[in-house]
């Protein structure tokens, strides 16, 4: 048994880049299968008037065929979709970034979703107090939006900051300092927003808007989408800039061998009290920005109800191996099932419970195998298992 | 053509097993009937409360009209106004109506209102001021004054039902509510004017937990009122409301409740539940795609509904709710009479 | 006496073409140690595998008690009576000995609910006292709370109990002090006299010579020779494992010292657990000498290189280099003021595994102006770097984008030591720097501890090996309990004057027992 277990992960962690590929690719293939059986099955148990296709005259609600058109063309089909889809895989690169650069140095940032949420918050109170004294017009937006950017960064950064401190100075573990912060961030962001900066405009827990100058407008895209290609570029160079100072620069390579062997890297001179400070910095940097775009792009103020985006990070990280090369694939993928979602939900009248069944299916077959991978990782170093992961004798 | 056609979906195999959960579905599309799209508020269907009632309004004007509908429930901020603009933008079905539920909509929908300007919107429960928006809202002030002045008449003399009984020593009557805006605020308004309409006396204590769904915290601020000699209480919480009703259950205090017929949907407090104040979500959502096929339909309207239109309506418990002596349920429908025909001013702030 | 495993022309080509055994024959008869014998990377562990079930052997054939055999797995072979004592163990940490000793092959009751821990814990005790393994004591210990020696003999313990008759020991002693390896002998012999058939594998020839009863040796995957032990000598075994004559022993020289370069005044370290490890240590090492410092594992060798290194916070004193005091300074900055390094646990600190090698050479390196371009590492210059270090430190196999883990221990080693030497440094630290090294790398790792304190290097060289330290060593500390008992030059003592100093007694007061203190 015990050998059968090492093996299984031997084969796993012994996949080169092309093979670990190839494996996501089939999964998904395989995920939208069983999805598709999933989705058959709902439909023939849920009752309708007049059935979507009948299976050996059993009338059935749901067609998988056509769930899986409407998702396609509800993700990619016009420009509309498209630019859902890029909205949320905007969002998701920087949230994902945000799991990836702590994990790369052995850490698991949890917490993205916090940095996310306190990083809006600090562009719109930032924006709403530049409003008055910014200059309008194209001069506004070349102060305002660096300027909102720049808050949200700084906010995010210091929250990330702020856990790594707590690694360093008081051991306490991270994976339970993110998470706890992640839900603190969501109040304290709710009563500060509800005490302070609530507008009088309209009910709920809402700010004012933000200056219109400071608002990333859609380009090549439709008015009335909320997406700005820029802004999506801008997340390319990034993650771009993300990976380069992993892969190339001498504090990335510090993180690298951090992760991947502690004493090793002590060995080569690199400090474990910075790398955790550093990559936890730089993670909710990156996560602030994202929740800075969030306000500047898509809400155009700050509201309660921010979606779970820093908590989806974290798969789309897995799902790109925590390789920033591999968060676009990997960030659309999910942008996809997001947009796609709404547009079954919208079209087909799918539920939209079933619609989360789906995409969870989805997400867990895909992510599995990395996941699996991971785990092996983690036990062969941890001296759990002894798996040859490479090489003769 | 991608349409579907479900009545009823049941329970959905291994996956989906709650039935209020299931998007509603459209009848026949045949004839040229009337396309509605429904946005709810966040969480969609299934709490038992606004967007159930909204749910429920649908379905009943499918039965009265020849009408479609598609409907959908945002889980996050950033949905709002994804699902307006994707109805907004759909030629098939061309959507005559978007009906949006909840304040969360209004930020979202002041740009999405001057975005699509031939799109006719309803906004229910808040004000937006476009020419392509109706906006409708609810006197949710009438109920809460007829339930204070229930409140008052109960608390002013002895009276025992179910597991609580009243104070006559004190005239102290409670409300707490959840967010502190104008809809809310509306019910602490209406409950004191109430109160105050039977015995000048009445003091009516209220606090403010912040959020809607903290149970805890208005289960707090119920026991400290309740110790300061409130025997009635009035929440306006939203689930949070469950937090009073269980300090009243242990304190032997009466409660009222909000937004849909309480003593029901949390039976396990329906022995101290007197009644709740309910808003007509549903009342309107038949009447907003009523005036669009009458073509009525006034872009720029808003519709305050009180007592006298369906607006809010205050429904006595299912289990003590017959213990109340019939002169005081006799004096709230006459009050509410009243109140229609403008005979009693309510105050909507406090 | 007749044949208990014999192996004919076993051949062993992995995917991608690499030929571990190469027509392989080996004969091992009953009730007799048999050692195989050779360098890392000569295909021993490769050929036992073959035997043991893990591999499937390209061409030849096994024969058990003269059966032709085909085990597909472990269990196969086990069930056969062949069991193998792995070099790293395959017990599960957190679990008990008994636990450990019954995974997989528990008597069950009522239907497999429960394990039957009474029958288990009745045989375990009667293995123990035939063997005299001393484990009864420890049988509901949880196997981290052991000793390495211990676990081993659980390991064995548990390779009996599922009743085996052939013993397969890949490299035992690696990883046991000289007293536990004495004792492993001695169950050795124990398990000889009830009949069983050991192999032994190796690469220390001493302990072939003093273990085994015929010994094969194995080289580049072939066969070279199978011959008794009687009357077989250690450079004979040299040169057979090497394919040539090997210098075993550096002779004396004499050498130019020049001004101190390494000076440690009054230095006291603490443990991680916060105890009491080196206890004002005074220390200089000039340029040109070789320091050897000597002990029992365990007294504090470890955290004075450490401190030395600047891996560690010092408890009080300092640490100077060529006049400056460090002491406070990070190891960046150690290793830029011209520190190198090879410490004792290779795999766990001087290499990333899951780096290759290229990325392996700029470790410790990665921020020097030398291999910066602008903001980034200068790989290309890493690569010229990586090139440098296998071709002349003879790295195999010579291939940069190969993984640190792929490559045999021998190798591993040689390209630390090319590492840290071709930073050309003025003060190296050397700690079990041959330890679990094969022969050939030995003789130029010590060929190169000599050649850096010739170019006027101050070496600290720390080891558990009397000869590593004797033959290399200019003057020798003896550190015993946080504190050097001595400071002697070695032709001036005997081994057995040093095994005294190593165990707390000073020669001068032979007997006061310096364990009073």
């Amino acid at each position: 048994m015990r050998e059968r277990i090492e093996w299984l992960f031997g084969v796993v962690l012994r996949f080169s880049a092309a093979e670990r590929v190839l494996v996501s690719l089939s999964a998904v293939v395989f995920a939208i299968f069983v999805g598709g059986v999933v989705v058959l099955v709902a439909g023939y148990a849920a009752s309708c008037e007049s059935a979507a296709l009948y299976i050996l005259g059993a009338p059935v609600c749901y067609n998988p065929v056509e769930v899986y058109l409407v998702m396609l063309e509800g993700s990619f089909g016009d420009s509309f979709s498209l630019a859902a889809t890029l909205q949320w895989t905007t969002l998701l690169l920087f949230t994902g970034l945000s799991f990836a650069i702590p994990y790369r140095a052995g850490l698991f940032n949890i917490g993205a979703q916090g940095q996310f949420i306190l990083g809006s918050l600090a562009t719109t109170v930032t924006l709403l107090w530049l409003a008055d004294l910014a200059p309008s017009g194209l001069a506004g937006t070349l102060v305002l939006v660096p300027v909102g950017l720049f808050a949200g960064t700084l906010v995010g950064a210091l929250y990330g900051l702020l856990p790594g401190y707590l690694k360093v100075r008081f051991e306490m573990n991270e994976v339970i300092t993110t998470l706890l912060l992640s839900f603190i961030a969501a109040d304290l962001a709710f009563v500060a927003v509800d005490r302070f900066f609530t507008t009088d405009d309209i009910q709920g827990t809402v700010t004012d808007r933000i200056p219109e100058e400071a608002t990333f407008s859609p380009l090549v895209f439709p008015s009335s989408t909320d997406f700005s290609l820029p802004v999506f570029v801008f997340a390319l160079v990034v993650v771009a800039g993300c990976y380069w100072l992993l892969m190339r620069t001498a504090v990335g390579y510090d993180i690298r061998a951090m992760g991947a062997q502690p004493k090793a890297a002590v060995f080569g001179g690199a400090s474990q009290r910075f790398t955790t400070l550093f990559s936890m910095t730089a993670a909710g940097a990156v996560a602030g920005l994202g929740g800075a775009i969030y306000v500047m792009m898509i809400l155009g103020r700050w509201q309660t109800g921010t979606p779970p985006l820093g908590f989806d990070g974290i798969a789309v990280s897995i799902l790109a191996g925590n390789n920033p090369a591999g968060l676009l694939p990997s960030g659309l993928l999910f942008g996809a099932l997001e947009s796609g979602g709404r547009a079954i939900q919208l079209r087909l009248g799918v539920p939209s419970e079933l619609i989360e069944v789906l995409r969870g299916i989805i997400i867990l077959l895909v992510a599995t195998p990395e996941l699996f991978r991971l785990l092996g990782a983690h036990l062969n170093r941890r001296g759990i298992i002894d798996v040859d992961t490479g090489g003769s004798d | 053509m991608l349409r579907r056609n479900i009545l009823k979906a049941g329970a959905v195999g291994l996956t989906v097993s709650v039935a209020g959960c299931i998007s509603g579905g459209d009848d026949d599309d045949s004839g040229g009937g009337t396309n509605i799209g429904l946005i709810y508020g966040r969480g969609g269907t299934g709490d038992q409360s606004f967007n159930d009632a909204a749910h429920r309004g649908i379905e009943q004007a499918v039965e009265e009209f020849d009408i479609s509908y598609d409907d959908a429930g945002p889980q996050s901020s950033g949905d709002f106004g994804e699902f307006q603009s994707q109805y907004a933008r759909s030629t098939d079905p061309d959507y005559d109506l978007v009906i949006c539920l909840g304040f969360e909509h209004v930020s979202p929908l002041e740009d999405n209102a001057d975005e699509y300007e031939d799109q006719q919107w309803a906004l229910l429960d808040d004000v937006l001021d476009r020419p392509n928006v109706e906006s409708w809202v609810y006197a949710e002030q009438h109920g809460a004054y007829m339930a204070g002045e229930v409140a008052a008449k109960l608390s002013s003399q002895e009276f025992a039902a179910g597991a609580a009984e009243t104070n006559p020593d004190e005239k102290t009557l409670g409300f707490v509510g959840g967010a502190e805006v104008p809809v809310v605020q509306a019910f602490e308004a209406g409950f004191r004017a109430g109160a105050q309409s039977v015995d000048e006396e009445f003091e009516v204590r209220s606090s403010y937990v912040g959020g809607l769904d903290s149970p805890g915290d208005v289960e707090e601020a119920a026991i400290s009122m309740i110790d300061s000699g409130a025997d009635v209480l009035l929440h306006g919480a939203g689930a949070g409301g469950s937090g009073l009703f269980q300090a009243c259950q242990d304190r032997g205090r009466f409660a009222m409740g909000a937004d849909s017929r309480q003593s029901e949907t949390a039976p396990e407090f329906s022995d101290v539940i007197l009644g709740s104040i309910m808003k007509g979500v549903d009342a309107s959502v038949v009447s907003a795609v009523e005036r669009v096929i009458e073509g009525e339909y006034e872009g720029g309207e808003t519709f305050e509904l009180g007592v006298g239109e369906d607006g809010v309506e205050l429904l006595w418990g299912v289990d003590i709710g017959d213990d109340i002596p019939q002169d005081i349920r006799d004096g709230a429908d006459e009050t509410a009479q009243a109140i229609a025909d403008g005979d009693i001013d309510v105050p909507r702030t406090p | 006496m007749s044949t208990a495993v014999q192996l004919e022309g076993i051949t062993k080509r992995f995917p991608g073409g690499v030929l571990a055994n190469d027509d392989v024959d080996l004969t091992v008869e009953h009730g007799t140690v048999h050692a195989l014998l050779g360098e890392n990377g000569a295909g021993k562990t490769t050929l036992m595998n073959v035997l043991y079930g893990l591999y499937e052997p390209t061409a030849g054939t096994v024969r058990l008690d003269g059966d032709a055999v085909s085990f597909e797995t472990p269990q196969d072979a086990i069930q056969r009576g062949v069991g193998m004592i792995h070099q790293h163990f395959t017990l599960v940490r957190p679990m008990t000995v008994l636990e450990n000793v019954a995974l997989g092959w528990e008597p069950v009751k009522y239907g497999g609910l429960t394990i039957d821990e009474a029958t288990i814990e009745e045989e375990l005790r009667e293995l123990s006292e035939r063997y005299g393994f001393g484990i009864s004591e420890h049988i509901h210990t949880p196997v981290e709370e052991l000793s390495v020696g211990t676990q081993q003999r659980v390991e064995i313990v548990k390779t009996l109990y599922r009743g085996a008759d052939v013993f397969i020991f890949d490299e035992p002693t690696a990883v046991l002090t000289p007293q536990e390896s004495e004792e492993l002998f001695g169950v050795f012999d124990e398990l000889i006299d009830q009949g069983k058939t050991l192999i032994f594998i190796t690469h220390k020839l001493n302990e072939a010579l003093t273990v085994a009863d015929r010994i094969t040796v194995l080289r580049d995957g072939r066969t070279v020779e199978t011959f008794d032990t009687e009357g077989a000598t250690t450079q004979e075994l040299a040169r057979k494992m090497v394919g040539r004559d090997v210098l075993l022993r550096v002779e004396g020289r004499e050498r130019d010292q020049g001004d101190p370069r390494l000076v440690v005044d009054s230095l006291s370290v603490r443990t991680n657990q916060g105890l009491p490890a080196v206890d004002g240590v005074d220390l200089t090492v000039r340029g040109g000498e070789i320091f050897g410092v000597a002990g029992v594992d365990g007294n504090g060798q470890t955290e004075l290189v450490e401190a030395v290194t600047g891996l560690r916070d010092v408890e009080s004193g300092t640490v100077a280099f060529d006049g400056t005091d460090v002491t406070g300074l990070s190891r960046r900055e150690r290793m830029n003021r011209g520190l190198a390094y090879i410490p004792g646990e290779r795999q766990e600190q001087a290499l990333v595994m899951a780096f290759d090698l290229t990325q392996n050479a700029v470790l410790g390196s990665q921020h020097r102006e030398e291999f910066r371009d602008g903001r980034q590492i200068d790989w290309e210059r890493v690569r010229a770097h990586t090139a440098e270090i296998i071709d002349t430190y003879d790295v195999r196999p010579p291939d940069p984008t190969v993984l640190a883990r792929s490559l045999s221990g021998g190798n591993q080693q040689k390209f630390v030591v090319g590492r840290e030497f071709l930073r050309d440094p003025d003060i190296v630290v050397a700690a079990h720097p041959t330890r679990g090294v094969d022969v050939g790398s030995m003789e130029f790792i010590h060929e190169q501890l000599i050649e850096m304190s010739e170019r006027g290097a101050a070496v600290l060289l720390v080891s558990a090996s009397l000869d590593e330290v004797t033959s290399l060593a200019d003057r020798i500390g003896v550190m015993y309990d946080g504190q050097f008992v001595d400071v002697v030059e070695p032709d001036a003592v005997t081994k057995t004057e040093l095994g005294l100093l190593m165990a707390g007694q000073h020669p001068d007061e032979p007997d006061v027992c310096r364990e009073e203190r």
